[in-house]
């Protein structure tokens, strides 16, 4: 496995990834409870007897204290599809010195997180997006898509294309999932803070359950140039001469004004929210956003 | 502005480096890949224009601090009229020699102020500097000629004010040839020592001193001054009335002084004149009568009172009148003084008592005792009644005239011609008596004698009787009756004069007594009886012109000749021709020419035709004007120029000020200072607000207080962020994600109603204040929550509090809540306490007017939201494991909701739904 080695395997075990609201979804059976009435072992509640229902559902104890026939329910467990939604745009390819690119940590979170998937019998699928999106990997089942996620994960690539904004591209990529279930956004959300947020919410109001990683590099956050500099986006775009000593601290607090607004938003929208930088201990993050 | 380095102007380009440079680091810009501009855009967006007018400021200062310096070492100087020069120095002083230098103006000379510039000025020349004094008044003393600053002063300490006047001009075109024959390469400079007046200056626009020449000249303040212009003898002044009259002139103030009168050396009278200013007066002096009556000359001065310019107060004077001395009247017997006798004619002719017509007084004697008279008093003696000569009367009259005195002959009625033969020497002899037919009579010469009888009607004088006249040879005939003979003779006796009348007075005679032409026929013949008198002659001279004094024709004129000169100097000068030429005069003053026994004086005075006592300064002189205190720093100015370099380099440190601050980083630049500035205000008044103001719920949010008290008040400290935010989540409540931590002293304490204490170990003992304040808080309706998070058994934490409560709150005490109390039903439907541990079955509380204002739990309820670096729980609940945990999570969103709304859900309306739930729950 590329993306996920056994130290991180051991670091994450535990975390589970569960959605907040019952969802009335696909129903295959699956771990999470869902507001339908199936087969499980989890007591739902009792219910009058009514024609038609099976005799072996009868709860004979009640029949005995009190009387009367009672039928038990039980709550159906559902399994949901969790879509990795990995920003594919130039952006990520930024590496700063001696630490991998945003792309590679963005690539090693969907590993993990498929894995949580798969490992609690979810289904998982890939959808990598930049200026259009694509379903890299229709969701699955099972102990095979592991491997295949993985495959999937090595054969991406940044697109070279010029993208369009962050909101479009997400918006792109919700147009691209299938059905309803869980979207983990793994993007460094670089861009139209207020478009990218208004994309967000608009995917959980799809009744997607969204949970949102942010992939940063501490150069981004910490600007550690000096001099006079030519900057130069790996998005495209021209060319941009600044001051490097001088631009600092304005960008520094507009990057933290960014990360505030992000986090305060998601919040507010009820969306798990992590960010998780290239040089730190991104299964921590992941666990931050899973534990909410 | 001129250079004294140009060389090193090349060097200018030089200021443009900041800005090639500037440019080339556009150019030498790393190339950084950055992943995302969006946010760089926008931040370069908003700050670009503050940017870069820093920049343009920063380069700004730069070019021009290089500019500067490079300005500042080409030595330039400003306004400097000779800078262009090269090294050394030619300079030219003209020192002004003029009488008006001597004004005075109370402290001391002008020329004297002039000179000790002139001075000053030697001793800032360098040791290669020429210098060329010249001393002009109306032309240079001696030709200019180069020496050094030794030669300068001493010809500078030898000069002296003269008498003569000013000509600039001449100076200064001179001092043009010497500097236009100097090589060139040399600085030039001409400096004037004069006071700059008007009168210095003729010719309008003089020309300049050649070019690239430094021109000063000195300025004093005006000083007015009066002056006497002219002192000659008034018009109307005769030998009998002598008077002078002197004018008065004055330039700047009208001035009105005293003038005295002095004849050699005394004082003879004095008068006042005044002058306006710019004008003239007159005033007039009579002279004494002159010593010798003969030879009426006066000679001496007019002295007014002493100004600043002493010198032009003072006129001499000089000047001899025609003598006109008194007339004899010789007349036969008392009979003469009748009515139609010539003598009462001539007593009305000679005044009588008051002025007398002819112009000369007379006395009259019996010329039977002629020999009384002292005939030397007399000019003229008037025989008017010619008859039987006195004896020793001709004679003695032939030696009068013949030693220069007049004889004025008229025969007597009762002449005869035998009588009148006495008088040979007569210029005519005395015929028989003749009637003319014809009367009238006619002047047969013209002359000064006879110049005013054209006017009158000559034919009504009728000479009914009269002797006839035959002219000697050598005598001329003034006039003639109308047949041609002649009446009136005159010719030479000697050394005098004879004049003959043919007809006595008597009006038998003739009726000339009685007619208007009587009294200048008079005077015709007194005047003919005179021999070659003297003019009236004011000898007078300038200073600095020659002397010349001749003899007339009758005079003896000697070989040799002294002439005293007024400051006692005796001059011996040759005659030749006739003529005494004493060639200059050079101080103004009485210059006698002695002959022996005879002085002649001439009045030689300063020449106030050039105006040279008119102090009044120029107004637009040719050339720069300097106080004499100021004359070192005008003409160092001149002609070195004024450094400018030191305002460069001050220019230059004053941008290397501003590119210093410019360039500090952007926190600390002036343009941003004031912003940070009224950032740093405006945020202290906002914390000065929000201190004052009741912050404590940071609008309408809950903020979860903790209490920091003891060591372990702080157990789990990221457990208040995850109850708050689930507080968030489930509830309505808005929250504040921050919690705060405070202290007792703390003044926030009473803006949080919400306040958790926990504790392991006992905290400190509680002093009287903090007590207090406890107490306040309490007893104003705040919640305290004070939880043992050890979580075992009672400990000291829990004595602690125990002790301390009581004291905190005396009335009331520490009771446990039942599992009906409304706590449990705040929000979630709970039967009882959980927490971490599990271990007491129930909590407890204070209550205080109805409510629980103290709550105490011992059962960790915090430590089950404690969470690991992975989120996940970081304590395990025992016993009751997951399920306890989310227990614990209920009870305590339900005391912070108890806190938030106090016990509504105890109200009547809400039982009976929370009786259902709880059944329906229990099954």
């Amino acid at each position: 496995m590329r993306w996920l080695d056994p130290a991180s395997q051991a670091r994450l075990k535990g975390l589970a990834l569960s959605p907040r609201r019952a969802s009335g979804l696909s129903g295959a059976p699956g771990k999470h409870r869902t507001l339908a009435r199936g087969h499980s072992r989890d007591f739902a509640q009792h219910r009058p007897y009514s024609y038609g229902d099976e005799s072996r559902s009868i709860d004979w104890k009640a029949y005995a204290r009190l009387d009367r026939f009672y039928v038990k329910e039980f709550r159906a467990e559902d399994r949901i599809p969790v879509f990795i939604l990995l920003d594919c745009s130039g952006s990520m390819a930024y590496a700063g010195d001696g630490r991998p690119s945003k792309f590679d940590l963005g690539r090693r979170l969907a590993a993990a997180i498929s894995w949580l998937a798969l490992s609690q019998g979810d289904e998982a699928g890939l959808v990598a997006f930049s200026a259009e999106a694509k379903l890299a990997l229709p969701a699955r089942t099972g102990a095979a898509q592991l491997g295949a996620v993985d495959e999937a994960l090595s054969a991406l690539e940044i697109s070279a294309a010029e993208p369009a904004d962050l909101a479009s591209a997400i918006a792109a990529a919700a147009e691209a999932l299938p059905r309803r279930g869980m979207v983990v956004l793994i993007s460094d959300l670089m861009g139209d803070t207020a478009g990218a947020l208004k994309a967000v919410r608009v995917l959980a109001a799809r009744r997607h359950e969204v949970l949102v990683v942010r992939t940063l590099d501490p150069d981004e956050r910490e600007f550690p140039y000096e001099g006079p500099c030519l900057m130069e986006g790996l998005e495209g775009g021209e060319p941009l001469f600044i001051d490097a000593r001088e631009a600092a601290p304005a960008y520094r607090e507009a990057f933290v004004r960014q990360a505030d607004a992000y986090a305060g938003s998601l919040r507010r929208a009820g969306i798990s929210y992590a960010v998780a930088e290239t040089g730190g201990h991104w299964e921590a993050a992941l666990g931050r956003l899973l534990s909410r | 502005m001129r250079f004294g380095f140009p060389a090193a102007l090349w060097a200018l380009p030089l200021a443009g480096l900041p800005i090639v440079l500037h440019l080339l680091s556009r150019r030498a810009a790393r190339r950084v890949q950055f992943s995302d501009l969006t946010l760089l855009r926008a931040v370069d967006a908003r700050a670009r224009p503050k940017a870069r007018l820093r920049e343009m400021l920063l380069m700004a200062a730069r070019c021009v601090l290089l500019a500067a310096l490079i300005l500042a070492a080409a030595a330039p100087a400003f306004r400097g009229d000779a800078a262009a020069g090269g090294q050394g120095l030619d300079l030219v002083l003209l020192l002004d020699a003029s009488y008006s230098m001597q004004a005075h103006d109370g402290v001391r000379m002008r020329f004297d102020a002039a000179r000790e510039a002139g001075r000053r000025l030697l001793k800032r020349l360098a040791p290669g500097d020429r210098v060329a004094v010249g001393v002009f008044d109306e032309a240079l003393k001696a030709p200019l000629a180069w020496g050094d600053a030794r030669a300068a002063d001493a010809a500078l300490a030898g000069a002296k004010p003269g008498w003569r006047g000013t000509d600039s001009d001449l100076a200064l075109s001179a001092a043009r040839q010497l500097l236009e024959a100097a090589p060139r390469g040399r600085k030039r400079a001409v400096v004037v020592l004069g006071d700059g007046a008007e009168h210095g200056l003729r010719a309008g626009a003089p020309l300049a001193p050649a070019d690239g020449a430094a021109v000063i000249g000195l300025r004093f303040p005006a000083l007015a001054n009066s002056w006497l212009a002219s002192a000659g003898p008034a018009l109307d002044s005769s030998a009998r009335a002598p008077r002078l009259e002197a004018r008065l002139a004055a330039s700047g103030a009208a001035a009105s002084t005293p003038l005295d009168l002095w004849v050699g050396d005394r004082r003879a009278g004095s008068t006042a004149a005044s002058a306006p200013a710019g004008g003239e007066g007159r005033a007039s002096l009579s002279l004494p009568p002159a010593d010798n009556p003969g030879a009426p000359v006066w000679a001496g001065r007019v002295a007014a009172r002493v100004d600043a310019l002493s010198a032009d107060d003072e006129l001499y004077y000089a000047l001899s009148h025609r003598p006109s001395p008194r007339v004899l009247v010789l007349y036969a017997d008392p009979s003469f003084f009748r009515a139609g006798k010539p003598g009462w004619f001539l007593r009305e002719l000679f005044g009588g008592g008051r002025e007398t017509l002819a112009g000369r007084d007379a006395d009259f004697l019996e010329s039977a005792r002629w020999n009384e008279a002292d005939l030397g008093k007399y000019g003229t003696v008037l025989v008017a009644d010619s008859a039987r000569p006195a004896p020793g009367l001709s004679a003695g009259l032939e030696s009068f005239a013949s030693r220069g005195g007049g004889v004025w002959f008229l025969p007597g009625a009762r002449g005869t011609e035998a009588d009148l033969a006495a008088y040979p020497w007569l210029p005519a002899r005395f015929g028989p008596v003749e009637e003319p037919s014809s009367g009238g009579l006619k002047p047969a010469r013209k002359g000064e004698a006879t110049s005013g009888w054209d006017e009158l009607d000559l034919s009504r004088v009728t000479i009914s009787r009269r002797f006839a006249l035959e002219p000697a040879p050598g005598a001329e005939v003034w006039a003639a009756d109308a047949s041609g003979a002649p009446l009136l003779v005159a010719g030479p006796v000697g050394r005098g004069r004879a004049v003959v009348w043919a007809s006595p007075l008597d009006s038998a005679w003739s009726n000339l007594g009685l007619k208007p032409l009587f009294i200048p026929w008079a005077r015709a013949c007194l005047a003919l009886s005179v021999s070659e008198s003297a003019a009236d002659i004011s000898r007078r001279s300038t200073v600095g012109a020659s002397l010349t004094h001749s003899w007339s024709r009758g005079e003896a004129a000697p070989n040799r000749i002294t002439v005293r000169a007024p400051d006692g100097r005796r001059t011996t000068i040759d005659v030749s021709d006739r003529k005494a030429v004493l060639p200059e005069t050079s101080i103004p003053g009485l210059y006698t020419f002695e002959d022996g026994a005879r002085s002649i004086a001439y009045a030689v005075n300063l020449d106030p035709s050039r105006g040279e006592s008119d102090l009044l300064p120029s107004k637009s002189p040719p050339w720069r004007s300097a106080d004499v205190d100021a004359l070192d720093t005008v003409f160092l100015d001149s002609v070195y120029g004024k450094d400018m370099s030191v305002w460069l380099l001050a220019l230059a440190a004053l941008m290397l000020i501003g590119e210093m601050l410019l360039s500090l980083p952007t926190t600390l630049t002036p343009l941003a200072a004031p912003k940070a500035m009224a950032k740093v205000a405006g945020a202290a008044a906002l914390m000065l607000m929000l201190t004052l103001t009741a912050s404590a719920q940071q609008g309408d949010r809950f903020v979860w207080t903790q209490l920091q008290l003891g060591e372990t008040w702080d157990p789990y400290p990221d457990a208040p962020s995850g109850i708050v935010s689930w507080l968030d989540e489930v509830t309505s409540v808005r929250t504040s994600p921050q919690r705060r931590v405070i202290s007792l002293n703390d003044p926030a304490l009473f803006s949080s109603p919400f306040l958790y204490l926990a504790g392991a170990s006992a905290p400190p003992e509680l002093r009287d204040d903090e007590l207090r304040r406890l107490r306040q808080y309490i007893s104003g309706g705040g919640f305290l929550w004070i939880e043992d998070s050890g979580g075992g058994p009672p400990g000291s934490f829990d004595r602690w509090l125990r002790r301390e409560l009581p004291r905190i709150m005396p009335d009331s005490a520490l009771a446990p809540l039942p599992a009906s109390h409304v706590l449990y039903r705040t929000f979630f439907l709970l039967r009882g306490p959980a927490g971490r541990v599990r271990v007491h079955g129930a909590v407890e509380g204070v209550e205080w007017a109805g409510r629980v204002a103290v709550l105490y739990t011992r059962d960790d309820v915090l430590g089950s939201w404690a969470k690991d670096a992975l989120g996940k729980p970081l304590r395990t609940c025992v016993p009751g494991g997951e399920a306890q945990r989310e227990l614990a999570r209920r009870l305590t969103l339900n005391v912070v909701m108890y806190s938030l709304t106090g016990s509504y859900k105890a109200d009547a309306v809400h039982q009976a739904a929370i009786l259902e739930k709880l059944k329906a729950a229990a099954q």
